[in-house]
């Protein structure tokens, strides 16, 4: 393999897939560096499009298989039979967490990474959430503001196909959309309830990352309408759906400017102490294990928030003891993910005649109305809701006693309304929430695993309380009855939302990374994955990070094209 | 809510007791656990005017999940569950489960098939736990989810708020 490439870009998750996008569409000759093995879009998909009868065990995982080696990954809603290739397999990876401090990190090693696993719920950060670090103090303040991102906001939806409702909400602002989802009968009743009851509060539906009308440009890459299957985890070959697979790569590979190459784990950025620069990375084969170094101009870490953050942690030379562009020392801290598991669900007694046809792959959300206009003294920052309303299946008869026929007879209609609001809530900074590289334990390439330790505080439990609080209040005012709130402890890592540890700040002094997510120590070094977050917001982040790495790969191309790098 | 099995549907469950149990070898069960198991499912899952548990073969599927997909705790653990539940039939009714009239046989389900608050011994946790199985394995059967309920592979797009009557069914997924 030749080393004459001008980018290397780590990692082939939703950050890496638009770093390789945006880059080869400018010129460059990247080289895309993943650590798991090669998957083929629509050919690896093996559980696609089966029913539940025609995959092995019904799609049950063998019992030992999943307490031997998916112990963390198990946590996950997504992981089953006919996913379970797309998901790391703990007993490989491991990772040290303090007993009583859980952390659990799914993660997906394989061409396309966690973009063929995300629950595409894709929503925009607003000013608000740019501006909240500087307003209460926690943190460091982002270098960008809502202007600088709203034009690669633009960009990516456009591209990646967004679909949703153009609400004219402040603190939530409106993108490029595709239609819409429907909303259901009882979700329709509900928001009505909500936006009458509560005037500051609205319920709009989940903005998601689904080709409900395919434009020219998605269908130019092979793309075609969602069909309401909501097996999007075990890959789809319509590309219905936004992944690296569906979308990104292939419009990589278009510009023959791409080069690929799997089953190839970094180690660490090689660092140039006399030039000043990273020239390169070293790679382990994760097959054969032989070791080499390739070369670039410039370097993406996109290898997903901890995986970034490990490489870096990693990467040690005269000039960064502690890790490259680590002369902050804030390499590694402030790890944050969205608090979870908090909400209430309820009945609704009417609309027995109205049923759905399909499985929406989307639901409802109602997005963050605390501490907009007035400062609620409870807790600093705020919540969304996402969840949506249907009438469940057979599944009920878990907790219902009974049997023989009267039993089948129930269970050939579905179940009465059931709604369910559950909140999504913003974890503030914290550099005592943090990863560093162990000193004794290696992984099977020699590398050293991470220690994560990451537990809530207090506004974070405040929180939590509040959220299930107004989901009951919620729901009993749109006339929902035997509503159970509830206030599950979620352990960190599985809203699998993991952000910061390679922040974003104006100050070399206190962040790692500046406004154009190029490390403030090493100029052609960029990471664009959610390491680079300042804060965490609380909304779904992935749309933010393809716009922050969109963003960032235009700057480091004109950047090159200057001479500057 | 108790058993409710309708006199004309005993005949069924006994033709399909006799009909299947010499089809096929289970390869975890012994033969008496194997007809105790398809005896239970058919009455957890009857046939009706609709394939039952046994038409959908999920007995068969519970003994493959058993030799195949279970950890060595969850066999033996069956294997006691089964135990339990044959040694109420002797204790009660002095025979084995299998060879209960049917009258006994629901009489002693019944009693096993509580509401969770209710559970109170391992008989009956173990029955909550193979119903579950018996349930599950039915609907997520080609019978039990495209025959007995709808069953939609290609949904297109999704539509909230369709009228629904009495005749229809469920969708299984």
């Amino acid at each position: 393999m030749n080393s004459d490439f001008d980018a290397i870009v780590v990692g082939s998750g939703i950050s890496g897939g638009w770093a390789i996008k945006e880059l080869t569409e400018r010129g460059l000759k990247v080289l895309l560096i993943e650590r798991g093995p090669e998957t083929i879009h629509g050919e690896d998909y093996i559980g696609e499009g089966k029913a539940p009868w025609e995959l092995p065990y019904h799609g049950a995982i063998p019992e030992d298989t999943l307490s031997k080696e998916y112990a963390i990954q198990q946590q996950c809603y997504a992981l089953n039979d006919a996913t379970k290739q797309f998901f790391v397999n703990d007993h490989q990876h491991p990772y040290i967490t303090k007993k009583d401090k859980p952390f659990s990190w799914i993660r997906g090693y394989q061409l396309g990474g966690r973009s063929l696993l995300w629950y595409r719920q894709s929503y925009r950060w607003s000013e608000m959430d740019f501006a909240a670090n500087k307003l209460d103090g926690y943190g460091v303040d982002w270098p960008i503001r809502y202007r600088d991102i709203a034009p690669w906001y633009d960009h990516v939806e456009t591209f990646a196909g967004i679909s949703g409702s153009k609400e004219g909400l402040e603190q939530l602002p409106d993108g490029q959309f595709l239609p819409p989802m429907e909303m259901n009968c009882v979700e329709l009743e509900v928001k009505k309830q909500i936006e009458h009851q509560f005037p500051n509060r609205s319920m709009i539906i989940g903005r998601c990352a689904h080709l409900t009308e395919p434009t020219k440009e998605h269908l130019e890459l092979g793309r075609g309408q969602c069909q309401s299957r909501d097996q999007c985890e075990r890959g789809c070959s319509f590309g219905a759906y936004f992944s690296t697979l569906s979308a990104t790569l292939p419009a990589a590979k278009r510009t023959n400017n791409l080069t690929i190459l799997t089953d190839s784990i970094v180690q660490s950025v090689i660092y140039d102490d006399t030039k000043k620069r990273a020239t390169g990375v070293r790679v382990i084969d994760a097959i054969t294990n032989e070791r080499k170094e390739l070369n670039a101009r410039i370097i993406f870490l996109c290898a997903s928030t901890l995986g970034s953050t490990q490489i870096m942690l990693n990467s040690r030379s005269a000039s960064f003891p502690n890790g490259i562009a680590n002369s902050s020392g804030c390499l590694g801290l402030n790890l944050m993910d969205h608090i979870f598991e908090s909400g209430a669900s309820g009945e609704y007694p009417g609309f027995k005649d109205k049923y759905f046809k399909g499985r929406r792959p989307n639901g409802i959300y109602i997005p963050r109305y605390h501490n907009i206009s007035s400062r609620d003294e409870r807790f600093l920052r705020g919540f969304g809701f996402q969840g949506g309303g249907k009438r469940p299946s057979w599944k009920r008869a878990k907790s219902m006693p009974g049997i023989g026929v009267s039993l089948k007879e129930q269970l050939r209609k579905p179940g009465s309304w059931t709604f369910n609001l559950g909140g999504f809530g913003e974890m503030l900074p914290d550099k005592r929430n943090r990863v560093w590289l162990d000193e004794n334990l290696k992984d099977k390439w020699g590398i050293p695993v991470l220690n994560i330790e990451c537990t809530l505080r207090d506004n974070e439990k405040r929180m939590l309380k509040v959220m299930s609080e107004d989901a009951r209040e919620m729901l009993e005012a749109s006339g929902m009855i035997n509503v159970q709130p509830y206030n599950n402890s979620a352990p960190p890592g599985l809203a699998i939302h993991e952000m910061g540890t390679a922040r974003m700040g104006h100050d070399p002094k206190t962040s790692v990374l500046n406004k154009y997510n190029q490390a403030h120590d090493v100029p052609n070094l960029f990471v664009t994955d959610g390491s680079c977050m300042a804060s965490s917001a609380c909304q779904n982040p992935s749309l933010t990070y393809m716009a922050l790495t969109a963003r960032a790969s235009a700057k480091a191309v004109e950047m090159l094209q200057e001479g500057k790098l | 809510m108790g058993v409710s099995i309708p006199l004309s549907q005993l005949d069924i469950l006994a033709s399909s007791f006799a009909a299947s149990k010499d089809d096929f070898d289970p390869q975890f069960l012994g033969s008496k656990n194997f007809i105790l198991l398809q005896q239970i499912s058919d009455l957890v899952i009857p046939r009706t005017d609709t394939p039952g548990a046994i038409d959908a073969g999920v007995h068969i599927f519970i003994d493959l999940m058993l030799n195949e997909w279970a950890s060595e705790e969850t066999k033996v653990k069956y294997l006691a569950g089964f135990k339990g539940i044959n040694n109420m039939a002797i204790i009660s009714f002095d025979t084995s489960f299998v060879d209960c009239t049917t009258t006994q046989k629901i009489s002693l389900i019944e009693s096993l098939d509580v509401a969770n608050a209710k559970l109170d011994n391992d008989s009956q946790i173990f029955f909550r736990d193979l119903k579950w199985f018996i349930i599950s394995g039915y609907y997520s059967s080609e019978e039990g989810a495209s025959v007995e309920l709808n069953y939609d592979r290609m949904p297109g797009k999704y539509q909230g708020c369709l009228p629904f009557s009495e005749q229809d069914k469920a969708w299984s997924s």
